[in-house]
């Protein structure tokens, strides 16, 4: 089994990289110029946080648009690549109303397979300018904070999953579960 | 996890095939990841490994022979004081950017020249991976041992870099230390950034400031010892600073906001903007809240005022908790303690007031700038 990690600059990435090859996962860093081709031989993706504005710069973030509607293996989308997933895959991204920098509560309406073992309230760690407004036609939100209201989304045959905070970082609580949880999807695969 | 020992033997052989039958200059700033990353190639390559430390001007009191002295019984340190030329070339620089850059190349041409002293062509620097996490966007190849700043340093500086621990973090490094027997006082010790103090005068640098900093600085680590935070210090800017009256209404408070700018972090880009403050409180719960209210918009700091005189300088206490200083939190400290703090460095001459960063990680850095 062999995990992609699609990079766009953010500052956890190589993070995200340490946790899932010390949980035992098979992970590679993605340049998002990379041809569709090649992204199509990873077992899942993972796409990661940065610098971009989905809304204004997504042709400053490769071929991930494709990377995302094309090839049908688990995603998960990080802080940029839940705002990623979402807007490629019909959902609606802008400005937040309230940009979360530091420590967030979250709050989880429905476990379902990514927060599954973790507590109904947790803290996590944020740091975003924008956020999801609407999830795309099929999705689901499975948890919230008090001014962000898509923390975390699910689509309708278990396969994509996203989260607003940053499971990779060290002050968010259980984080580390949920990337676990997404490996035990890529491994059922 | 990390294991100190298989790293060792991983990194070993890349490190004999670079650098060949070289001889190596190691800088050590007295940081735990320099001090690390020169034990380890002394550690491997014995005396061929000359461990350096510049003393820039920037340093904390007493700091070059206190390090000399701890690692006396690891490898022999040899000092070079070069803190005048450091010192007036940055000396009325004001933005961030341009003194650190400033700090970067008078570093750099002073290290080259060592270089060449020592007939040598390698230069070790502790960079991890938090560094180059921050200077650079690229994607790095994994476990290498080389990695270049973005500049050619072979031809500019006439040496190439190692950086034997640029795939770790902190919590691994102290690991490394610890593995390779550094005394608990290094092994420990708090992070001390390369460009030391300058980074803490905020804005414009003078001697004077400096010498705040440096005296500032030893008063908050003393005080702060005790609660063992992962990071303390103090930064130290000019006090001048105006009402934000809709802000101030908004929040119910009196927040001021300084002319100087400082360094931050927001959804992964780099902020350079002004910090505000507001009045003492003691409820943690309710000093969040404000905080978040203040950083949320435009301002990269959230300062909270704990004695306000007249003076020329404002004294910013600081200090976090994190393990891999990726994030940081803040660290509460009771308000009884950050007055007693307060009332020591208002008996520097020229300070003002004392304040409390109470922002985190992001959205603030942990250093100023």
């Amino acid at each position: 089994m062999k995990i992609g990690l699609i990079y766009f600059g953010g500052q956890y990435n190589h993070l995200i990289l340490k946790n899932v090859k010390y949980l035992g996962g098979n992970i590679e860093t993605i340049d998002p110029s990379l041809p569709l081709e090649k992204v199509k031989e990873y077992d899942c993706l993972i796409f990661s946080g940065g610098p971009q504005s989905v809304k204004e710069e997504l042709h400053r973030m490769g071929n991930s648009p494709l990377f995302v509607r094309e090839v049908s293996v688990p995603k998960l989308g990080i802080c940029l690549g839940h705002q990623l997933i979402a807007h490629v895959l019909g959902g609606v991204v802008d400005k937040a109303s309230t940009p979360e920098f530091g420590l967030v509560r979250i709050k989880v309406e429905d476990h379902d397979t990514i927060l599954n073992g973790v507590p109904s309230e947790f803290n996590a760690w944020e740091s975003h300018n924008d956020e999801v407004k609407t999830p795309p036609p099929g999705f689901r939100v499975l948890a919230s904070s008090e001014t962000t209201r898509i923390q975390s989304m699910v689509n309708s045959d278990n396969s994509i999953f996203t989260v607003q905070f940053h499971p990779e970082v060290k002050h968010t609580e259980h984080g580390i579960q949920v990337l676990k949880n997404f490996l035990e999807v890529c491994k059922g695969r | 996890m990390f294991s100190p020992e298989k790293f060792i033997e991983e990194i070993e052989p890349q490190i004999r095939s670079v650098v060949g039958d070289n001889r190596v200059v190691a800088a050590v700033s007295g940081g735990v990841d320099s001090t690390t990353a020169a034990a380890l190639m002394y550690r491997i390559l014995g005396d061929k490994v000359t461990p350096v430390m510049i003393d820039t001007g920037f340093l904390r009191e007493n700091e070059a022979n206190r390090v000399k002295d701890l690692l006396k019984s690891v490898m022999p340190l040899k000092i070079v004081d070069r803190s005048e030329r450091f010192i007036s070339s940055i000396e009325g620089l004001e933005d961030a950017e341009e003194k650190r850059k400033k700090f970067r190349d008078v570093f750099y041409s002073t290290i080259s020249e060592i270089v060449a002293q020592e007939n040598s062509r390698f230069l070790v620097q502790g960079t991890i991976a938090p560094d180059w996490i921050e200077t650079q966007g690229g994607i790095k190849t994994q476990h290498n041992v080389l990695v270049q700043l973005g500049i050619n340093t072979e031809k500019t500086w006439g040496f190439s870099l190692v950086e034997p621990l640029a795939d770790l973090y902190k919590n691994e490094v102290r690991e490394l230390a610890r593995y390779l027997g550094l005394p608990r006082e290094i092994s420990e010790r708090q992070p001390f950034p390369g460009p030391g103090l300058l980074v803490r005068c905020v804005g414009r640098l003078s001697k004077e400031k400096l010498e705040i900093t440096r005296k500032s600085n030893a008063i908050v680590e003393d005080l702060l010892e005790p609660l063992r935070p992962s990071q303390y210090f103090a930064a130290v800017f000019e006090s001048n600073s105006s009402l934000d009256t809709k802000l101030s209404e908004l929040l119910h408070d009196q927040i001021m906001v300084y002319s100087v700018k400082s360094t931050g972090v927001k959804g992964d880009v780099r902020t350079y903007g002004k910090m505000a403050s507001f009045s003492l409180r003691d409820n943690y719960t309710q000093i969040r809240e404000i905080s978040q209210k203040i950083t949320s918009g435009e301002y990269t700091r959230a300062l909270m005022r704990v004695r306000t005189t007249k003076g020329k300088y404002t004294v910013a206490i600081r200090a976090v908790s994190t393990e891999d200083f990726m994030t940081a939190d803040i660290v509460e400290i009771d308000p009884s303690l950050l007055s007693r703090i307060a009332d020591e460095l208002l008996r520097i001459p020229g300070v003002g007031e004392v304040v409390y960063d109470v922002t985190t990680k992001p959205p603030a850095t942990i250093e100023f700038e």
